[in-house]
C-alpha cells in the first residue's frame, strides 16, 4: 500500500459496511467530537445514495465525422432562395439553420440540411409525392413544411416554419410543470398528430426534439410538432445498401422512440399506430423522466439487441420505473413535477400506468386506435372518469406468458399427464437398475449395497424433482406474476392424486415429490392438502433406512409451515423442536437451516404469547444469519421482520419500526417492486407504524401492498384477503363505515371459502364487520354477525382466548343496546358459569352484567358481581368505588366501611386527580366510613388542583370538595361550591349537589331554601331509578346511587 | 529517446524528463490514431476513448511484456493524455458556442454522438484538480479508471493495492467527486 488512507476515506468506507441505523453510533464514536469531519462523512454518505452509475460510463463516445462535413454549408451561404443565417440545431439526421427567404415573401424559416449518405433524388421525389398532403395540414400545433431541394453539394434539404422553442421535455422540467400540466401539453400534441393522421400523414419520428414548446399567446405554452413528412422522405425505402450504417446512425438519436414495427428493418409496413407508440414513449418520459428503454443501454447494445429489446421486452410500468429509481433521482424527478416521491408514484400508478402501457403495446392492434383516443383517455383521467385502458385481462396475460416461454408451455394443459408419465418412466428405470444392481451386488456386503442403493436413488430422485420443480415453479405465482393459480391448482391436484399409486415402490421419489407439492400448495394457500402432503412425507422419511436426517428435518420444517398456516401452534412447535435438534446435530449451531428454524420457532412462541422467549430465539437466528450472510440478505430481512413484530408486541415500538424499515429496504433492493414478499413487508411495516400512531403512511403502505398482491395473486388468496381486511379496518377506524362494511363483507366470504370456518382470519374479519355494523347502529345485523362468530369460535377446541370473550361481551352489549335486557341477562348468566367466574378474563363479562343489573335496579346481585370483579382486578381503583357505593345503597354498612378502608389503604397516597376524586367521594358518602375526613379533604384538594389540567372535570372536583367541606362543618364553603356545581351543565352531579346544598342551607338556618333544594334533588334523582334507553357509558345508575344516598341523608336532616 | 518501452523504464528509474516525454509520445499517438481511424473506418462506427488507449498500447508496446509497474506508467500517461484531449475539446467547443472564433482542428471532425455534456466534463475536471490535492492516490485511480478505461483489477495492479481496496477507493472517489459537483 503506497499511502495511509485518509481518515475520511477510512471512516466512510467502514460506515458503508454498516446498516443505516448502525451508522450514527459508529460515526459518533469514530469522529469523536470532530464536528466538521462528521459533517463531511455524512454529506458523503448522503451523496452515496444518489451515486447511480456516476463515472462508470466512459467520458464520451467518439464517432467519425462524415466526409461531407469538410464541404458543409455554413452561415452566409445561399441555398436555393434561402440565405443561411445561423445554425440553430443539430440532430441525428441533419443540421438546422435559421435562414432568410427573400421571395415571394420575406420571412425567416428553418432550413434543415440532411446529412450525407442518402440518395438525394429519391428523398426529394418521395417528399414531392407527399407534398400535397403536407400542404393540407393546417394546425396551430404543427410546423408547416414549405419546400425541399438539394444543396450544391448534393444534399437534400427541407424548409420549414421557424419555431423558436425548446424541446418539450426540457421545457417541462425547466418550468417545473406538474403532472397535470404535462398531460395538458401532451394532449395538444396528440391532437396535432391526430390532425396529421386525418390528412394521411404519418410522422414516424415523434420524439422530444421534434416537439418544441414556445410561449405563444399570453405566455400559454404552445407545443409545436416539427419535421412532419421528413422522416418518411428520408427513411426506409430510400436507403440503399451502402447506407445501412447511416440508417443505424439515424436511429442512434432515437431508438428509444422507435416502435416495434419500425425496429423490423425488413418491414416497411408502418402506419399511424407507429406514431401512437412514439406518443406513448413521450408520455412515459414526461411522467417518469426516462424512456421505457434506457437509450444509453440501447446504444451500447448494437443493432440486433436494439431490435430484440424493442420487439420483445416489456417495459416497466411508469410507476414501477419511478420506484426503481435511486432515492435522489426520484426526488429530483418529483421536484421537477412539483411533487414528492410517494405522491408522484401514487399519481402515476394505476390509470396513467395503463394509459402509457396501452400506447406502448407491442402488438399495434392493442394500442389506442387514434391519437385522439389516447388524448381522450387522458382527459378522462384528469376528470376522474373511468379510462378505457385497462389492465390486460388474465387470459391475455396468460397467452403472453405462454408466448414468452414457449418451450415450457408446450401443452401446459398436459403437464400433469407428462409429470405422471415421467414419474412412471423414471420409476420403472430405477426399478430395473436396482434389480441389475442387486444381482451385481450380491457379492458385496449387504450394508454397503444398501448404501449404494440409497445413494443412487437419492441422486436420481434429486434429478427428477429438480426437473419437476423447475416445471412447476415455472407456473408458480411468484414467477407467473399475476397469472391464474387455478391452472397450477389443477396440475397439483392431478399429480397429488396419482402419487401413491404410481410411486409406491419409490419412497424417496415419492417423499420429495410430496414435499414439493406441499410447498406449492402452501404457496397457493391450500393448507389442508399441504399438511397431509408433508405428514406423509415425514412418515416416509421416518421409515427410511438408513435414516436420512437432514431430509427428515426439512420435511418437519415444511410440515411446521402448514401447521403454522392453520394456526395449529402446539403441533408446529413440536415438529420445529425436532427439526431444530436434528439440524443442530447434523450441521452444527451456525447453519442457515438452524437460523431458519430458530426464526420460525420464535414466530410460533410469539403467537403463543411467550414473547420473551420469542425475542431471544429471533435474535439468535438473526445473529447467525448476519454472521453467515452479512447485513444485506433476504434471510436477514426475514429475521428482521419477526424481530420487528415481537419487539412491537413487547412495547419497544421504535426499535421495531427501525427493524421493519430495514427489512423492507432489503427486500426492495433484492426483489424489485412487484413481489409478494415486498407486499408482505409493506403490510408488516404498516402494522408496526400503525401501532404507534394512525399516520397517513399506514394507509399508503397498505394500499400499495394490497395493489401488489392483487396483481400477483388475484383476489382469491388468503394474503390478499388479509390485506383487504386491514384496509377495511382502517376505513372503519376513519369512520368510512359504508366502505368498511362493503370491504369486510366481501373479505369474509372470500376467507370462508379459502380458509374454512373458524379460521382466525375469518373470526377477525367477522369481528371487524360486526363492529362496523354497531357503529352504523345496525344492531340487528351486528347481533347476527356476533352470533355467527361465536358459533364458529365454539367449534374450536380451546376457548381460552381473550378474543372469544370480547366477542361474548360484544353480543351482550348489542342485546342491551336493543333494550333486550332479559336476553342479555340470560346470555350473561349462561356464559358466566362458576368455572368461567374463576378465570380473570371473565371481568369484561362481569362488567357487562354489573352494568346491566345496575341499570335494571337489581342492586343486590350487582354487589356480588362487583365484589368478584374487584377480587380479579384489585388494581383498578374505580372498582372499589362501584362496590362501596353498591354496598352503601343496599344497606351493607359494614361491607361499605370495609371497602372504604381497603380503598383508602391502597390508594390514599395517589397523586392522580381522578383517583383522589373517586376515593374521597365514595368515602365521604356516609358521615363515618373509616378514613379521617381531614385526609379525605386533602384528597379533595388534590382533585381540585387537577382542574388546571382537566378543566372539563371541574364540576366533579368541585362537588368532591363541597362534600368534604360539608363533612368538616364548613357549611358556607360547601354551599358556595355546590351552587357552582349546579351552574354547570354536568347534570349527573346535580342530584348530589342539591342534597349537599340543601343540608348546608339547613344548617345555616335557611330552612325554606333547604326544602326547595331537597325537592329539586328529589325530582332529579327519584327514589326509583329512571330507565334510560340505549348505551350508558356514563353509568347514570351509579350517579343515581350517589345522589340517592346523599338525598336520603338530607331528608332525615330536614324535617318537613 | 522515443521508444515507449525505454521511456517507461526511465520513468520507473525516476528520470525527471521521462514522464513528460512519455506523455507527449502517448498523446501524439492517441491523436494520430484517432485521425487515421477517422479517415479509414466505415462511417457510423463509434470509438471509445478507452478503446483508443488500448489500441495505442498495442501499437507502442506491441507484444512485448513490460513489467507491470511500467505498464502502470504507460496507462497513467495515457489517462492524462486522454484527459487533456477531452478537456481541450470541451473547452474549444464551449468557446465556439459562446461566439468564439472558429478554429479548424483535426479533433473537431470528431463528433460526439452521445453528448457527455462538455460543461459537465469541465466541471468534473475542476473537481478532480481539487481532489488531487486532498487525495492524490485516489485521484490517480480515477484517472486510470475513467480516462484510460482500466478495470478494478488493472487499477489495483497499477497502483499496487488490493482489488477490494481499489473498489473502496473507487466508491469513495466517485462519492467525493459527485458531492463536490453537486455543491457546485
Amino acid at each position: 500500500m503506497s499511502e495511509i488512507p485518509s481518515r475520511d476515506l477510512e471512516i466512510f468506507t467502514r460506515a458503508l459496511e454498516l446498516t443505516v441505523p448502525e451508522r450514527s453510533a459508529f460515526l459518533g464514536q469514530a469522529c469523536h467530537g470532530d464536528a466538521s469531519l462528521r459533517q463531511r462523512i455524512e454529506a458523503l454518505l448522503a451523496t452515496h445514495h444518489r451515486l447511480g452509475d456516476f463515472l462508470e460510463q466512459p467520458p464520451a463516445e467518439i464517432a467519425r465525422g462524415r466526409p461531407g462535413a469538410t464541404v458543409s454549408e455554413g452561415p452566409g451561404d445561399l441555398i436555393g432562395r434561402y440565405k443561411l443565417l445561423q445554425q440553430i440545431g443539430e440532430g441525428g439526421c441533419g443540421v438546422v439553420y435559421m435562414a432568410e427567404q427573400e421571395e415571394p415573401v420575406r420571412r425567416r424559416v428553418a432550413l434543415k440540411i440532411i446529412k450525407p449518405g442518402m440518395d438525394t433524388r429519391s428523398v426529394i421525389a418521395r417528399f414531392e409525392a407527399e407534398r400535397q398532403a403536407l400542404a393540407l395540414m393546417d394546425h396551430p400545433n404543427i410546423a408547416k413544411v414549405f419546400d425541399a431541394g438539394s444543396t450544391e453539394s448534393g444534399r437534400p434539404y427541407f424548409v420549414m416554419e421557424l419555431v423558436r422553442g425548446i424541446k418539450i421535455t426540457e421545457y417541462c422540467d425547466r418550468e417545473r410543470l406538474s403532472t397535470e400540466q404535462r398531460l395538458a401539453l401532451f394532449m395538444q400534441v396528440c391532437h396535432a398528430v391526430q390532425h396529421a393522421h386525418q390528412k394521411g400523414i404519418i410522422h414516424r419520428d415523434i420524439k422530444p426534439s421534434n416537439i418544441l414548446v414556445t410561449a405563444a399567446l399570453e405566455g400559454a405554452p404552445l407545443p409545436v410538432v416539427i419535421d412532419f413528412g421528413i422522416a418518411k422522405a428520408t427513411t426506409s425505402v430510400q436507403l440503399t445498401d451502402k447506407t445501412f450504417f447511416t440508417a443505424f446512425e439515424m436511429l442512434i438519436g432515437t431508438p428509444a422512440y422507435m416502435s416495434p414495427e419500425q425496429a423490423e428493418f425488413a418491414s416497411v409496413d408502418v402506419d399511424t399506430r407507429t406514431d401512437i407508440y412514439s406518443l406513448g414513449v413521450l408520455l412515459y418520459e414526461l411522467l417518469t423522466g426516462s424512456t421505457p428503454f434506457d437509450s444509453r443501454r440501447l446504444l451500447k447494445a448494437g443493432l440486433d439487441e436494439i431490435r430484440r429489446v424493442i420487439r420483445d421486452e416489456e417495459p416497466l410500468r411508469p410507476s414501477t420505473r419511478l420506484l426503481r429509481m435511486a432515492d435522489g433521482d426520484l426526488t429530483s424527478i418529483a421536484q421537477c413535477r412539483r411533487s414528492e416521491p410517494p405522491k408522484l408514484v401514487r399519481a402515476v400508478a394505476g390509470d396513467l400506468d395503463w394509459i402509457a402501457m396501452k400506447a406502448l403495446e407491442k402488438d399495434r392492434t392493442r394500442r389506442y386506435e387514434t391519437a385522439n383516443g389516447l388524448a381522450l383517455d387522458i382527459r378522462r383521467f384528469l376528470a376522474h372518469e373511468t379510462i378505457t385502458a385497462r389492465p390486460p385481462s388474465r387470459i391475455y396475460r396468460f397467452k403472453k406468458l405462454i408466448r414468452r416461454n414457449r418451450l415450457l408451455f408446450v401443452g401446459l394443459g398436459l403437464l400433469a399427464l407428462l409429470l405422471v408419465a415421467g414419474l412412471v418412466a423414471v420409476s420403472a428405470a430405477l426399478a430395473r437398475e436396482q434389480q441389475a444392481r442387486q444381482v451385481a451386488d450380491r457379492a458385496l456386503q449387504s450394508a454397503k449395497a444398501d448404501q449404494i442403493k440409497a445413494e443412487t436413488e437419492a441422486t436420481r430422485s434429486r434429478h427428477v424433482t429438480q426437473f419437476l420443480e423447475e416445471m412447476l415453479q415455472g407456473v408458480g405465482p411468484s414467477v407467473a406474476r399475476g397469472d391464474d393459480t387455478k391452472m397450477l391448482r389443477r396440475i397439483l391436484d392431478r399429480t397429488a392424486e396419482t402419487i401413491s399409486d404410481q410411486l409406491s415402490g419409490q419412497p424417496d421419489v415419492e417423499a420429495q415429490l410430496r414435499g414439493l407439492i406441499g410447498r406449492l400448495y402452501v404457496e397457493i394457500g391450500h393448507f389442508d392438502i399441504a399438511e397431509s402432503m408433508h405428514t406423509a412425507q415425514v412418515a416416509i422419511y421416518r421409515k427410511s433406512v438408513p435414516i436420512r436426517e437432514s431430509d427428515l428435518a426439512s420435511a418437519l420444517f415444511d410440515l411446521s409451515v402448514a401447521y403454522w398456516k392453520k394456526r395449529k401452534l402446539a403441533e408446529a412447535e413440536g415438529v420445529l423442536d425436532e427439526s431444530l435438534a436434528i439440524r443442530r446435530r447434523v450441521f452444527g449451531p451456525e447453519h442457515p437451516t438452524v437460523a431458519a428454524t430458530l426464526n420460525h420457532l420464535g414466530a410460533v412462541y410469539r403467537r403463543q404469547r411467550r414473547l420473551e422467549e420469542s425475542e431471544k430465539l429471533t435474535r439468535e437466528g438473526l445473529a447467525i444469519r448476519v454472521r453467515l450472510f452479512g447485513h444485506e440478505h433476504l434471510e436477514v430481512a426475514d429475521s428482521l421482520r419477526n424481530l420487528a413484530i415481537v419487539l412491537v408486541d413487547r412495547g419497544q415500538r421504535g426499535e421495531g419500526e427501525a427493524a421493519a424499515r430495514e427489512m423492507l429496504a432489503i427486500r426492495r433492493r433484492f426483489l424489485g417492486h412487484d413481489h409478494p414478499l415486498v407486499a408482505a413487508a409493506l403490510t408488516d411495516l404498516a402494522w408496526v407504524v400503525g401501532t404507534a400512531n394512525g399516520s397517513e403512511e399506514v394507509e399508503a403502505l397498505e394500499t400499495e401492498a394490497f395493489g401488489i398482491q392483487r396483481r400477483l395473486l388475484g383476489d382469491l388468496h388468503p394474503d390478499v384477503a388479509r390485506s383487504a381486511y386491514l384496509l377495511g379496518e382502517r376505513m372503519r377506524s376513519h369512520g368510512n363505515l359504508v366502505e368498511a362494511h362493503a370491504v369486510l363483507g366481501a373479505v369474509v366470504s372470500i376467507q370462508r371459502h379459502l380458509l374454512g370456518e373458524g379460521h382466525p382470519d375469518v373470526l377477525a374479519t367477522l369481528r371487524g364487520l360486526a363492529l362496523t355494523l354497531e357503529s352504523q347502529g345496525q344492531w340487528v345485523e351486528a347481533e347476527k354477525v356476533h352470533r355467527e362468530a361465536l358459533a364458529q369460535w365454539r367449534q374450536r377446541a380451546s376457548l381460552d382466548d381473550p378474543h372469544y370473550r370480547a366477542e361474548e361481551e360484544s353480543l351482550a352489549r348489542v342485546l342491551s343496546m336493543q333494550r333486550r335486557y332479559d336476553e342479555a341477562s340470560a346470555f350473561l348468566d349462561a356464559t358466566l358459569t362458576p368455572a368461567v367466574l374463576d378465570q380473570p378474563y371473565c371481568v369484561g363479562l362481569l362488567d357487562q352484567r354489573i352494568d346491566l343489573r345496575g341499570r335494571l335496579g337489581r342492586l343486590q346481585e350487582a354487589v356480588r358481581d362487583a365484589a368478584l370483579a374487584l377480587r380479579h382486578r384489585p388494581e383498578d381503583d374505580w372498582r372499589y368505588s362501584v362496590l362501596a357505593a353498591l354496598q352503601a345503597i343496599t344497606g351493607d354498612t359494614a361491607g361499605y366501611e370495609d371497602t372504604c378502608q381497603r380503598y383508602f389503604a391502597r390508594f390514599g397516597t395517589t397523586r392522580d386527580a381522578f383517583v383522589a376524586d373517586r376515593l374521597a367521594k365514595v368515602c365521604l358518602l356516609r358521615p363515618n366510613s373509616g378514613p379521617a375526613v381531614a385526609a379525605l379533604d386533602g384528597l379533595a384538594d388534590l382533585a381540585l388542583a387537577g382542574v388546571a389540567k382537566h378543566d372539563h372535570a371541574q364540576p366533579y372536583f368541585q362537588l368532591c370538595k363541597a362534600i368534604s367541606q360539608f363533612r368538616l362543618g364548613r357549611d358556607a364553603e360547601a354551599l358556595s361550591l355546590a351552587s357552582k356545581v349546579l351552574e354547570s351543565s354536568r347534570t349527573f352531579t346535580h342530584g348530589q349537589a342539591c342534597a349537599i346544598a340543601a343540608m348546608a342551607h339547613w344548617r345555616l338556618g335557611d330552612r325554606e331554601a333547604a326544602r326547595v333544594m331537597l325537592a329539586r334533588g328529589e325530582s332529579l334523582a327519584p327514589p326509583t331509578l329512571p330507565q334510560r334507553d340505549g348505551d350508558d357509558p356514563d353509568r347514570a345508575w351509579l350517579a343515581w346511587i350517589f345522589s340517592r344516598i346523599c338525598l336520603e341523608e338530607a331528608a332525615l336532616l330536614i324535617s318537613p | 529517446m522515443s521508444d515507449a518501452t525505454l521511456l517507461m523504464g526511465a520513468v520507473d528509474r525516476g528520470e525527471p524528463e521521462a514522464a513528460e516525454q512519455l506523455l507527449d509520445l502517448v498523446y501524439a499517438e492517441l491523436r494520430g490514431l484517432a485521425a487515421s481511424k477517422m479517415a479509414r473506418d466505415v462511417p457510423g462506427q463509434t470509438l471509445q476513448p478507452t478503446a483508443l488507449v488500448h489500441e495505442a498500447w498495442l501499437r507502442l508496446i506491441g507484444d512485448r511484456h513490460p513489467k507491470f509497474k511500467n505498464r502502470a506508467h504507460f496507462f497513467r500517461a495515457a489517462a492524462e493524455a486522454m484527459r487533456h484531449i477531452l478537456i481541450d475539446r470541451a473547452r474549444r467547443k464551449r468557446t465556439q458556442r459562446h461566439g468564439g472564433g472558429y478554429e479548424r482542428v483535426d479533433w473537431d471532425d470528431l463528433e460526439v454522438v452521445v453528448d457527455a455534456s462538455d460543461d459537465r466534463l469541465l466541471a468534473l475536471d475542476e473537481a478532480l484538480e481539487k481532489f488531487v490535492r486532498e487525495h492524490p492516490v485516489q485521484a490517480d485511480l480515477v484517472k486510470l479508471r475513467y480516462f484510460a478505461g482500466m478495470t478494478n483489477e488493472e487499477v489495483a495492479d497499477a497502483l499496487d493495492i488490493s482489488v477490494s481496496t481499489a473498489k473502496n477507493y473507487w466508491t469513495f472517489s466517485r462519492t467525493w467527486l459527485l458531492n463536490e459537483l453537486e455543491r457546485g
